[in-house]
């Protein structure tokens, strides 16, 4: 009945745009197009009328260069791509973003005639959306092994842009070639220059080439300061095939007032879900009565990973009867999702689902704890903010060390048109509470300037003085300190206090001035 | 083109696409060290991926017969890291034994390769 009344709907669009240019074609003779058409060359049959929208599947496929007998890695079919225009492409985009973008109403319909396809694409989101990207599709459907990549086994954070920028070393992946013997590289290391060109230097070309290098086997020169010294050293690092390590650092910490345990989480990938099980199966086995997760280099991946994470934290009895996370769509969707099928809840995950090495259905181990501390940074993103709203919904108390995480409670379905694709904010997910406008990040409640949902903890920077996990960190300090006094005040140990101050090499990021997307690229 | 078509015909003579009986393999890994492994089985998988470029650890299928390929993360300027909120499920490979066979099987498809250049013992 719906399909019928929108086929209808756009029978009468369609005809009416039709009849709006008189007998030459509806696009050429509206008066308001025909002396600004100089970026469409291509003659067209499409009028625009604002805020007027054909459905999409009018344009879809309809490419200026089309994938002819080329198959489409997702579907294992043939691509549809039938010859086109950049118009036919930019209405696509139109009325794709008009259908199912989150805030289509805060779009302002612009002419398609007078952009690029890039540059349309950019048009069409709202003024407050910092995750409107695109790619080209095959560079999307690149595949490698679960935790393989080609890199030195270096994670690299930044601050500053330009000629403020610094460049530092997060965290290794062991047995790589940046903790070879003759590299040595540390957290906190700070990069000074690649390859010869300055880490301040607008040459960002040269910069991400030695930073992230495409292939194996390239070796590229960095001098770089230890954070025990001043002096400058130089190094060569050869690129390999890195496998990483989403799980690192499990460790129980004695308080004095029971057993926490900690873990380092940085990445949602498939690998993942047998480091995690594996990981809550050894602090369980510890009797630990209390959990600190890192997740400040967290920036997401997998959602059924974090409802997996969320569901050993919390435990049967606490999850029971509600969802991980609900979706919303735009009021074009109350309910049905963008393809038509019933929006249904992600459900906590009580076994494993088969994401990696370990088979389907196993049960998770859980600790069923009422209060957990994580440890956040702008990195900290989506399915990791994930976590921390689902556990909310469902009543553990969740206590933040760190800062500002990065506030991105939406999601969306990628969109191929023409050989690139699409990542346009489709919907929002909220706990089982309802809750889900986190926009700006969570913020611990004691950190000043910051607009994120505040909740319970203390603000931290990025100490760098110490190994992630090392209990003279300041966050992880902060957040064993606040277990054991629930307050932000005077590290545990007065002593440790002191000596940290005199050594201390925090980092203070410059917080988004592009997409988020970018965050861990050089601006 | 020419070199995708010669590859995608070797790989058929290299490892005819076969179906094993199910109520007999056991799963497999790869015996000893083997040099050329990892690229016969790339070519296989991005084969069986529609060219799709893969990168396989040399330990894969060393420790256990079961591989798991996901996106690789973009990183450059112009690329973002990630999705960071994923629902796409990764593909998954696992080397198995049948008959004193070793074959490579694709669960979502359930394709199976013979690898009869590989030596595989029972995991």
């Amino acid at each position: 009945m719906k399909q019928k009344k929108k086929i209808i709907q756009s029978f009468l669009i369609f005809v009416l745009i039709s009849s709006c240019g008189g007998g030459g074609g509806g696009y050429n003779n509206t008066s308001k197009i025909s002396n600004t058409t100089t970026t469409a060359t291509t003659t067209n049959n499409y009028g625009w009328t604002p805020n007027i929208f054909l459905p999409a599947s009018t344009y879809k496929n309809r490419c200026v260069n089309p994938r002819l007998e080329v198959i489409n890695p997702f579907t294992n079919q043939t691509y549809l791509d039938i010859s086109g225009t950049i118009l036919d492409q930019n209405h696509y985009l139109r009325s794709f973003s008009n259908d199912t973008y989150l805030w289509y109403d805060q779009i302002v319909d612009v002419d398609p005639a007078l952009s690029t396809t890039s540059e349309y694409f950019n048009l069409l989101k709202a003024p407050h959306d910092r995750f409107h990207f695109s790619m080209p599709s095959d560079e999307w459907a690149a595949l490698a092994q679960s935790g393989i990549s080609v890199g030195y086994g270096a994670t690299w954070i930044f601050s500053g842009t330009s000629s403020e920028r610094k460049i530092f070393v997060a965290y290794t992946d062991p047995n790589t070639p940046a903790t070879q013997p003759n590299v040595g590289l540390k957290r906190g290391a700070e990069i000074i220059s690649i390859d010869g060109v300055n880490a301040t230097s607008d040459d960002t070309v040269s910069l991400n080439n030695g930073l992230y290098p495409n292939a194996t086997g390239e070796t590229h020169s960095f001098v770089i300061r230890d954070t025990s010294t001043s002096e400058l050293r130089s190094i060569e690092m050869e690129s390999s095939k890195i496998t990483s390590t989403p799980v690192q650092k499990v460790s129980t910490i004695s308080t004095g007032s029971g057993d926490l345990g900690y873990m380092l989480f940085n990445d949602h990938i498939a690998t993942s879900e047998k480091g995690l099980y594996d990981a809550i199966t050894e602090l369980k086995s510890n009797n630990i009565s209390g959990l600190i997760i890192d997740l400040r280099y967290n920036g997401g991946g997998y959602l059924a990973i974090a409802s997996q994470l969320a569901y050993m934290i919390a435990g049967p009895v606490a999850t029971a009867g509600r969802s991980f996370e609900l979706t919303e769509f735009n009021d074009k969707y109350p309910i049905t999702d963008i393809w038509g099928d019933p929006i249904t809840p992600m459900p906590f995950y009580t076994t494993t689902i088969g994401l990696s090495t370990l088979s389907q259905g196993i049960p998770l181990p859980t600790l069923e704890l009422s209060k957990v501390f994580v440890i956040t940074s702008e990195d900290t993103c989506s399915a990791s903010e994930a976590i921390i709203n689902a556990l909310q919904g469902v009543d553990v108390e969740v206590i933040q060390i760190g800062s500002t995480t990065c506030g991105k409670p939406y999601g969306f379905y990628p969109q191929d048109n023409c050989s690139v694709t699409y990542f346009t904010i489709q919907f929002k997910g909220v706990n089982a509470k309802g809750f889900g406008d986190y926009a700006y990040g969570f913020s611990p409640e004691n950190e000043v300037n910051s607009m994120g949902v505040k909740i319970k903890g203390c603000f931290a920077n990025d100490d760098l003085s110490y190994e992630l996990g090392n209990s003279s960190e300041t966050s992880l300090t902060k957040a064993i300190n606040y277990y054991l006094t629930e307050s932000c005040d005077n590290p545990t140990s007065l002593s440790l206090s002191q000596q940290k101050k005199s050594k201390q090499k925090t980092i203070k990021k410059y917080y988004i001035k592009k997409s988020m997307w970018h965050k861990n690229r050089i601006m | 083109m020419t070199v995708k078509i010669l590859k995608v015909v070797a790989l058929f003579f290299l490892s005819s696409c076969v179906m094993p009986d199910q109520r007999t393999y056991v799963p497999a890994i790869l015996i000893n060290s083997q040099p050329k492994a990892t690229k016969i089985l790339e070519d296989i998988i991005s084969t069986s991926l529609h060219g799709t470029e893969i990168t396989l650890s040399k330990t894969a299928f060393i420790h256990d017969s079961i591989i798991i390929i996901e996106p690789t993360k973009m990183q450059s300027i112009e690329q973002p890291q990630g999705i960071g909120r994923n629902s796409r499920h990764p593909e998954k490979y696992q080397l198995i034994l049948d008959g004193g066979q070793c074959f490579l099987l694709h669960d979502k498809t359930q394709l199976t390769w013979h690898l009869g250049n590989l030596k595989c013992g029972e995991k």
